[in-house]
């Protein structure tokens, strides 16, 4: 029996390309995609190979993904303020809610490194890119609402330090808020060499006085001589004891006295900070030059990197009945290779490892029955992607395996799209899938050509 | 109480050093300002410390002897996180030095800028 009798909806589809209609109105300015062949065999969507891809969260196991929560109710925390965030979120009676830390970018940073130790080890990264994060939430199963809090772990880098935004930016941009203080006239200096002079005598008293030494005794009888005439009021005698007392303390605190060193930073926490209006003019300048550099790093979007996470939680019924199942352990884990050291393809090409294992996973139809069930999921997928500025191409192959007792189910898909640009503003674009499953039951397969008038191709991979 | 400015007592050939640490972009100039206050005043040395990924800078300069006014100006940007400590030290004297945290609430690109103004007497 042929495939196209085993599967009873079998469609193929040739639509007339309409200039003038695929020119309208899409967002953006580009005109809609305007579909010339589509053919579908057994159940595949064929309106986009998406469907067969995997997707980035496959490679990345979050707490908020396997509590069935937004990530956008996920509060990053940044500081002692935002642990109150997590008092919240470990209230029973909330749902939807949790947290992610990032411990290296807190205000107590730990592990506590220096960014040239951050560039200079690619484990030092991978330390400091480690996230904690916990998520709950309800969900209905079966008419029930039951409670999901679930705890994950992760991190993820990029293997050339220089690719990572933390230390690009760090070596980027150098001088420009600096610039705008220089600008302002905050490099002049206030101090005069007759002053200069002066504090250097009187440093120079207080030091010599101290010191115990041979010049001491004329230094403590000037020193007398100059506190004498401010005691009579004196406005210069006034000025120098000022001085001579900063020095005394400055002298102190050089000697490590811990009440001299508070003194001083209290002091100088208020008089060395630049007044606000060159301080913002200094960071917007910083802050509008680091976003174009960081925009120009996000073009690359075939930076080698790397991620992988951890997540488990638990499940109950929101009512109390029931027992506390595990939502099981999940591993997942992606890696990026962008050809860095292959001169055809650096820039052009990006091939993706992904691998994702899931264990003890409860079958939600089964919860709050005496025999809750679970099941095991791997999934794994190789993507090849690339391309120029007239040419696109991403290829897949990705194979989903479900294991419970007495059941395992496997399916094999494929996945090809290519766009190649026929003339300026205009698109060719192909898609082709195929999905195996190990039912017996034979190949899915979906094909369709689009023309896509718009100045960009409709595979963009740096989205 | 207003402390005096650092004065510092150094040779004509002296090194200028910069020491950051913590996970903020820290950039430093040094202005060296020749004859300060008078007419002939004028910019003698300028020396950058602009490199956030290493620890410490150090320039070696020869200038004449004479009393100098030097400005060293302080920019704290948020990276990795905001906590920065940096230190300048001309010879083994330390003149300048701030530490702290700059990433004080959820707005991206956070930062400061200090002044530190000392008096260079070389002999």
């Amino acid at each position: 029996m042929g495939a196209a009798m085993r599967h009873p909806f079998v469609t193929t589809l040739v639509l007339v390309p309409l200039v003038a209609g695929a020119q309208s109105d899409a967002p953006g300015g580009g005109g809609a995609p305007t579909e010339l062949h589509k053919t579908v065999q057994g159940k595949i969507d064929a309106s986009s190979i998406e469907g067969l891809l995997l997707k980035a969260a496959d490679g990345q196991v979050s707490a908020a993904s396997l509590a069935g929560v937004k990530a956008d109710v996920i509060e990053e925390v940044h500081n002692l303020r935002d642990y109150s965030v997590v008092i919240k979120a470990l209230d029973k009676n909330a749902s939807g809610i949790g947290f992610a830390v990032t411990p290296a970018r807190t205000r107590n940073p730990f592990p506590s490194v220096s960014l040239k130790e951050y560039a200079g080890s690619g484990w030092v990264r991978f330390a400091a890119s480690t996230t904690f994060s916990y998520a709950q939430g309800t969900a209905p199963v079966g008419g029930k609402e039951y409670v999901k809090q679930a705890v994950s772990i992760g991190s993820s880098g990029f293997f050339v330090a220089d690719h990572d935004p933390v230390v690009h930016l760090a070596g980027q941009c150098k001088g420009k808020g600096i610039d705008v203080l220089v600008k302002a006239g905050l490099d002049a200096p206030t101090l005069t060499a007759e002053q200069i002079n002066e504090f250097n005598r009187l440093q120079k008293l207080d030091a010599d006085a101290a010191s115990g030494g041979a010049q001491a005794p004329a230094a403590i009888t000037e020193i007398t001589r100059i506190r004498a005439k401010a005691l009579a009021g004196e406005a210069a005698a006034l000025r120098q004891v000022e001085a001579l007392n900063g020095y005394e303390l400055r002298r102190l605190a050089a000697g490590g006295d811990a009440n001299a060193k508070a003194l001083i930073a209290a002091e100088q926490a208020e008089s060395i900070r630049v007044k606000a209006d060159p301080e913002k003019a200094a960071l917007k300048a910083f802050n509008d030059c680091a976003k174009g550099v960081l925009d120009e790093l996000g073009k690359q979007w075939n930076r080698s990197r790397y991620s992988v996470s951890f997540g488990t939680g638990t499940v109950k019924a929101k009512d109390g009945t029931g027992s506390s199942e595990g939502l099981g352990r999940t591993l997942a884990a992606s890696v990026l290779y962008g050809f860095e050291h292959v001169d055809a393809l650096r820039n052009r090409a990006a091939i993706t490892v992904t691998v994702r294992r899931s264990q003890g996973e409860p079958i939600a139809s089964t919860l709050g029955s005496a025999n809750v069930r679970t099941k095991d999921r791997t999934l794994t997928g190789v993507r090849l992607s690339g391309g120029s500025s007239g040419f696109r191409a991403l290829i897949e192959a990705n194979n989903r395996k479900d294991e419970e007792v007495g059941a395992t189910e496997s399916t094999l898909r494929r996945a090809l799209g290519l766009d190649v640009r026929v003339m300026d503003g205009a698109w060719l674009s192909l898609r082709y899938g195929k999905q195996r499953k190990l039912d017996g039951k034979g190949d899915e397969n979906a094909s369709f050509l689009v023309l896509n008038l718009s100045p960009t191709a409709l595979l963009d991979f740096k989205r | 109480m207003p402390l005096p400015p650092v004065i510092v007592n150094a040779p004509p050939t002296t090194q200028y050093v910069f020491e950051r640490s913590g996970g903020a972009i820290v950039h430093a100039r040094l202005s060296i300002w020749s004859d300060p206050g008078l007419p002939t005043q004028r910019r003698a040395e300028v020396l950058f410390f602009e490199d956030s990924l290493d620890d410490i800078e150090t320039f070696t300069r020869s200038l004449p002897k004479g009393t100098y006014a030097c400005v060293l100006l302080v920019f704290i940007r948020e990276d990795l996180n905001g906590v920065y400590a940096y230190k300048h030290r001309v010879g083994d004297q330390l003149v300048a030095e701030d530490s702290g945290d700059v990433n004080v609430s959820a707005q991206p690109g956070e930062g400061r800028a200090n002044r530190h103004e000392y008096g260079l007497v070389l002999a």
